[in-house]
């Protein structure tokens, strides 16, 4: 097991031969209050060439959760939430995939990063044997809203990931506006 | 009283639909039904559900090697995305109808717009929510309430009141069954996370109370007005759509 910086990346699928499916798995701790408290909730995004996501249906989420064609669906809950990822059914159009965390834009207290501690993204291989693991570095949460973890993209004919831990101020309006989706 | 767990219950026929394997013998003289054929019996092949292997409720291939595919052969890909709200039937989407009406009743947001952020209705008198549960409640714009509140895991209530708006957090829109919101004197505004807005008269014209009722199909909400008797009263209301209130029960309530 590797473990990761923002801005590092890793040869997913060079350094692990045969590997074909991936699991992403995402977590974090919330400092407990009596009030309502920020609900962090995960998002793989598909996206093209450009960077931008294919489609809205090319998301996936807790109320969305798999791509059209099944490659990428959430599951399990050892971790905050599981995405597998069957990297050969992976759309040819797909450059990328996102993984970001936002929280939810309730609008009874919609809360921020600052209260989440030790948040992570790990890869792991089918049988959940880890191979990367990224631990988030705690920064100034107050500010955030939303933030993108890492995300997997083709290399040649192989795959790799990246770690990033990018925050975003504007939360999942922020996102959308980046990755050109309507939310 | 002793129970016979090893002969099959031909007078309830719906108990005798599933076995374990380990019963799946021969059925005894004494008890011959239908509904148990023998697991070496061709007839049952074709005829239904057969679970005379057992049923499997193991996780997705994508976690576990497929044990059941053939030597040499490669496992099933899993299927692709279903849901149950793609068998419904087709309905305008939520923002393509800026008024709903009696001409125009129903609306329906897609899975994205079901799941981020609140639902608001603007002008509400009360909400009135059921869970999967069935745990029942309402509450006023007055903050009278009623019935059992439903709580999340955010602190927050699955549906109430934000300040004047009749709110639903749409981040645990899969613990709602249903809900409904009771026109007050003004036209309801409903809104949701992506600016997506609709409106709704307080009253038809023929003076009966507008009521917006909100059922979850799978992933996705959908709307629909419906109109009720000008002086009817929440209750009226709540008995018409089938809502009986939950009794709360809380430990304060049982050592009382």
């Amino acid at each position: 097991m590797a473990s990761m910086v923002a801005g590092s990346n890793a040869a997913l699928t060079a350094e692990n031969p045969g590997l074909s499916k991936v699991l992403l798995g995402l977590g974090w701790d919330v400092v407990p209050s009596h009030g309502p408290q920020s609900e962090l909730v995960p998002m793989a995004i598909m996206c093209g060439q450009d960077g931008r996501a294919l489609s809205e249906e090319h998301l996936v989420f807790f109320n969305q959760i798999s791509s059209p064609e099944g490659s990428l669906e959430f599951a399990g809950t050892e971790d905050q939430e599981q995405i597998d990822v069957d990297l050969p059914r992976v759309p040819e159009a797909v450059h990328k995939i996102s993984i970001l965390v936002y929280v939810d834009p309730e609008v009874r207290g919609p809360g921020t990063f600052g209260a989440v501690k030790n948040a992570y993204i790990r890869v792991a291989n089918e049988q959940n044997l880890e191979l990367l693991r990224f631990d988030i570095p705690k920064g100034d949460g107050d500010s955030i809203s939303a933030m993108l973890f890492g995300e997997l993209y083709r290399h040649g004919d192989g795959w790799k990931f990246r770690a990033l831990g990018q925050g975003y101020g504007n939360g999942l309006a922020g996102v959308a506006a980046d990755f050109r989706l309507k939310l | 009283m002793v129970l016979n767990r090893n002969t099959p219950r031909t007078d309830i026929t719906y108990l005798t639909r599933r076995r374990k394997p380990a019963q799946a013998g021969p059925p005894a003289q004494s008890a011959p039904t239908q509904a148990a054929p023998s697991p070496a019996s061709p007839a049952a092949a074709g005829t239904g559900l057969d679970l005379r292997g057992g049923l499997d409720l193991g996780r997705s291939p994508a976690h576990s090697p497929d044990a059941h595919s053939p030597a040499g052969t490669a496992p099933a890909p899993p299927p692709a995305r279903t849901d149950i709200s793609a068998q419904a039937f087709p309905a305008p989407a939520f923002g393509s109808v800026r008024q709903l009406s009696e001409t125009d009743p129903v609306v329906r947001l897609n899975a994205r717009q079901s799941g981020i952020g609140t639902l608001l209705v603007g002008a509400a008198r009360s909400v009135t929510w059921e869970d999967n549960n069935l745990i029942t409640g309402a509450c006023t714009a007055r903050g009278d309430t009623a019935g059992t509140a439903v709580r999340t895991s955010g602190n927050r209530p699955l549906a109430g009141f934000s300040e004047q708006s009749a709110a639903v957090s749409l981040r645990h829109v899969r613990q709602l069954r249903r809900a409904l919101f009771i026109a007050g004197e003004s036209p309801l505004t409903i809104g949701i996370f992506d600016g997506t807005a609709a409106a709704a008269s307080p009253r038809n014209q023929i003076g009966e109370r507008t009521v917006l009722y909100v059922s979850r199909i799978g992933s996705v909400l959908e709307m629909r007005v419906e109109f009720v008797p000008a002086h009817s009263t929440d209750e009226d209301i709540w008995a018409a759509f089938g809502f009986t209130m939950t009794i709360p029960l809380d430990q304060r309530a049982i050592l009382h």
